[in-house]
């Protein structure tokens, strides 16, 4: 039950109550929200245009204070006095990763607005092996922000419960037994609201850490990686322990697998709530309020889901993401493909314009490959693994196109019949009869970000 | 464009959408988040929240304002404990005589210095008692707060050109629609006519200024409109009328749309305590502003009108912490409207009547507000303004502005009608005049009663033939 109070926003005036008086920021956060309250119901083609407009101003900039920008624009045919066409916007070229990491400060604009605060470096985590380095501003920060508290708004959360937070912690203050008490639930909805207490348990924990840390703390939402909560749902499931305080279940990091849903709803009868996002570009979609695909953050950037051809797919159709951010004035980042692939969705029934991703297939990285060349999301069906062995941890690698390596994390030893049961439902649901290498490992660890990864194509030059 | 799909002003170079507003402007989007979703709650908790900060005001209200230091306790209030409906709706009625007689007694000795600057004011006297007021920067922030919500409600595309004759302005042309809107909006030009000047040379104004918005008084529109249709002038780029101060003629929002072919959206406001009501956006009656102010409506008993029922309009103003006014007789009548369809939350005034001294009173005692559809004598001379007068239980005069006095034959075919429309065969005696003033606020009223206003009282009926 959602408390009343708990949704009034704090008052700067002592002595007036209701309706509120916030502060400045706290007023800036909601004159924040009231734009996005209503942009949300727009059509796609009035939030297209909103967008094209703050992408002029966007380009205009990266035009004349980056030199990088100045001539890929001009290559395109841009020039600053007119307003963009699609045939422009097309003909700029996509950004990877791999040229932001070369060009690396080349891409930093020389002259950004003061008003935009400080840019201050932020690396990603690189789990792909080389980071990547961008730099924020204050008004990227207040985006993050915004969104932040947008998705607590879209989800009704009662702002009085405690949040608890299982995910990567940049120092010890997190780490187990006790983690980390904070008196709110970070700054975007503390600056507008009283919230009640977070608690934060460093990801790099043991599930026993994890499962003693939740029942001692009682959290009524849990945030954390989908792969930890699948953990501690099977757990919850196997040693039939209630966690009656949990409401709901938010995730965010790595790509939701298709089970966890329905495990988060054994374990504790609560949904998942998940949430697209990156360190580089902040926000990118959102679960919706009503469903379970996702809402693209069009106020906070272009998302445009291209194909093989470079076209924007269909709804159905599969792509890659390719997005700009539409307010980071120190590190442009226009066209930027982010190596992530996503299925592109109907528009909503809920009746929010913004477009819809029906799901986030995950990285490059992730796709399985078949001797023929072909490329596929690969399907891992756990619930048969776990009809034969007891697994605790899989992650398979691809190391060419015929032959994949399954790491395993089991408690007990393992019959050759089982391996063999095993082998079999493993390339069932891969749907290809791969050479299939077990290797038993005391654990296996997540990367610096508290990323896990369960399958993994390493094959030389896979794109 | 729609209100809901223009962007606020950012003051953030570089960045045009979603805006990054100034303080002021945010600080305005910051209450209309706010008041966006209060207007859908229930009636309930819409008063539960009331009854929040009417705690925290009575509670400054009885340690900071002498005239409540006794009052308030003597009526059961504890400083600083929660006050309910129940006990509330026994704390007595503040009337205007109060008022007068407690002068500065009625102000607050330590303002919080977060409300701002005191501001005070006048009301015209309409009502033959004219009282003084004081008002606070806080206070002024909620009514703008509430003239951005008016037109955000009616979706008013603030590119178009704002035209408002009222009362006590200087005429000119202004490059924005004010403060409320322009905090936050780029808007278009607004344009400013007193209301002072002559018919002809309003419609001849108008006609130049060609306005999308029009914000006048009910009476000066029902002039103007009339106006137009015997001249057959068309405003081409009028799309709404606005009229606050006054009770509206009935046929108003008929004569509009034949006049100009647009809609009539009303305000009920007050001086002293801002705005009381708007109209709903897709309905013709209007919604309390609960979020500013704790209206009541009470019959002749002093409780609660239910729906259907009309009552004297009683109103505690939530964040006036200069002079707080609680529980303030500001002597209109209105009806009580049932739950509006629309879904807001907002309780709902069918109509606004008028004030006391509006009602005519009739030989037994019972009493209405009558109605004198233009329409129904409109043909028969060329009146161009009316005012009736009841001077006692039978007689009624009839103050006329025309150019010429009717004749035996048009007064013969007329007094019927004016009878008719009064309910009783009064005596109607006519007299002419080359103007009839409007009140000091620019009111307007085509009927006023001249018999002692408390008479009515007694009878405790009062009725409407109204519709």
């Amino acid at each position: 039950m959602t408390s009343y109070s708990t949704l009034i926003p704090k008052s700067a005036i002592q002595s007036v109550v209701w309706p509120s008086m916030p502060g400045a920021n706290a007023a800036l956060m909601l004159a924040m929200q009231y734009q996005l309250e209503k942009s949300q119901w727009w059509s796609e083609d009035l939030l297209r245009a909103k967008q094209m407009e703050q992408v002029g101003a966007l380009l205009k900039h990266a035009y004349h204070s980056i030199g990088f920008y100045r001539e890929r624009l001009s290559a395109a045919g841009y020039t600053a006095e007119n307003p963009i066409s699609d045939a422009t916007w097309q003909a700029i070229p996509i950004l990877s990763r791999s040229e932001i990491q070369q060009a690396g400060d080349a891409l930093l604009s020389s002259q950004i607005p003061a008003s935009h605060g400080q840019a201050a470096e932020s690396r990603t985590s690189g789990s792909t092996g080389r980071p990547l380095k961008t730099y924020d501003t204050g008004i990227t920060q207040l985006f993050w922000f915004t969104l932040t508290l947008r998705e607590h708004l879209w989800h009704k959360r009662d702002f009085a419960a405690k949040l608890g937070i299982i995910r990567y912690w940049a120092d010890s203050s997190a780490n187990p037994p006790s983690g980390l008490h904070l008196p709110g639930w970070g700054p975007a909805t503390d600056v507008a609201f009283h919230t009640g207490p977070s608690s934060v348990l460093s990801i790099n924990s043991s599930i026993t850490q994890q499962v003693e840390w939740l029942l001692r703390e009682k959290p009524d939402y849990l945030l954390t990686h989908p792969t930890v909560a699948r953990a501690l749902a099977e757990h919850f499931i196997e040693h039939k322990i209630p966690l009656l305080s949990l409401r709901e279940v938010r995730t965010l990091s790595e790509s939701l697998p298709h089970d966890l849903r329905a495990l988060c709803q054994q374990a504790w009868g609560v949904p998942v709530v998940d949430m697209y996002s990156s360190r580089e570009a902040g926000y990118m979609a959102l679960q919706c309020p009503e469903h379970q695909h996702y809402h693209i953050q069009s106020e906070n950037l272009l998302v445009e889901i291209l194909d093989v051809n470079g076209m924007p797919c269909a709804a159905g159709q599969t792509g890659r993401v390719v997005l700009t951010s539409l307010h980071n004035f120190a590190y442009p980042l226009i066209r930027y493909e982010i190596g992530d692939y996503a299925e592109v969705g109907k528009p909503c029934p809920c009746g929010r314009g913004l477009p819809v991703i029906k799901r986030i297939m995950g990285r490059v990285r992730n796709m399985m490959q078949l001797p023929g060349g072909e490329q596929r999301w690969p399907i891992l069906n756990y619930n048969a693994y776990r009809e034969i062995v007891p697994l605790r941890q899989l992650q398979l690698i691809q190391h060419s196109a015929d032959n994949i390596e399954v790491r395993l994390v089991i408690e007990r030893v393992v019959t050759p019949g089982e391996e063999l049961r095993l082998a079999e439902a493993i390339r069932t649901s891969l749907g290809y009869p791969f050479t299939l290498n077990f290797n038993y490992c005391q654990e296996i660890r997540r990367s610096k970000s508290g990323k896990f990864e369960d399958f993994m194509n390493e094959i030389p030059d896979h794109a | 464009m729609k209100a809901c799909e223009i962007t606020p002003k950012s003051a953030v170079p570089g960045i045009v959408w979603p805006a990054l507003p100034h303080p002021e402007g945010a600080a305005m989007l910051a209450v209309q988040y706010q008041l966006e979703q209060s207007q859908w709650w229930s009636p309930e908790r819409l008063q539960e929240q009331q009854f929040h900060q009417l705690q925290a005001l009575l509670t400054h209200a009885v340690t900071t304002v002498p005239f409540y230091r006794d009052r308030l306790p003597a009526a059961g209030f504890k400083p600083g404990k929660p006050v309910t409906p129940e006990q509330f709706h026994h704390f007595p009625i503040l009337h205007r005589k109060d008022i007068q007689a407690a002068g500065n007694r009625l102000l607050s000795t330590q303002l919080p210095r977060d409300h701002g600057k005191v501001y005070s004011g006048k009301t015209s006297g309409s009502t033959g008692r004219p009282i003084q007021y004081s008002g606070t920067e806080l206070a002024q922030f909620w009514w703008r707060a509430m003239t951005l919500r008016e037109h955000l409600w009616h979706q008013r595309n603030f590119a178009g050109k704002l035209a408002v004759i009222r009362v006590n302005v200087k005429n000119g042309n202004h490059e924005n629609w004010g403060i409320p809107v322009a905090n936050v909006f780029e808007t278009g030009t607004s344009a400013v006519l007193d209301i002072g000047t002559d018919l002809g040379a309003q419609l001849t104004w108008l006609q130049e200024q060609n306005p999308d918005y029009l914000l006048s008084y009910p009476s000066n529109v029902l002039a103007l409109a009339k106006a137009c249709i015997s001249k057959g002038i068309r405003l081409e780029n009028l799309r709404e009328i606005r009229t606050l101060s006054e009770a509206h003629n009935p046929e108003l929002r008929a004569v509009c749309r034949e006049a100009w072919g647009v809609p009539v959206t009303d305000i009920y406001s007050a001086n002293e305590v801002g705005y009381i009501a708007f109209q709903c956006p897709e309905h013709e009656h209007f919604h309390i502003q609960s979020e500013t102010l704790f209206v009541e409506v009470l019959n002749a008993q002093g409780d609660t009108c239910q729906t259907g029922e009309i009552g004297r309009v009683v109103i505690t103003t939530l964040h006036n912490y200069a002079m707080p006014l609680i529980r303030y007789e500001i002597m209109d009548y209105a009806e009580v409207g049932e739950a509006c369809p629309c879904g807001r939350g907002l309780p709902v005034i069918k109509r606004v009547l008028g004030r006391q001294r509006n009602l005519i009173t009739l030989p037994d005692g019972k009493q209405h507000w009558p109605s004198m559809g233009y329409g129904k004598w409109y043909g028969i001379a060329p009146i161009e303004q009316i005012q009736l007068v009841q001077k006692n239980l039978q007689q009624i005069e009839a103050r006329l502005v025309m150019p010429r006095p009717l004749t035996p034959d048009e007064q013969t075919r007329i007094i019927p009608i004016l009878q008719k429309s009064l309910g009783y065969a009064f005596q109607i005696s006519f007299s002419y005049h080359d103007e009839i003033p409007r009140s000091a606020s620019g009111k307007f009223e085509d009927f006023i009663s001249e018999i002692d206003a408390n008479a009515g009282k007694q009878s405790g009926d009062v009725a409407s033939n109204q519709s």
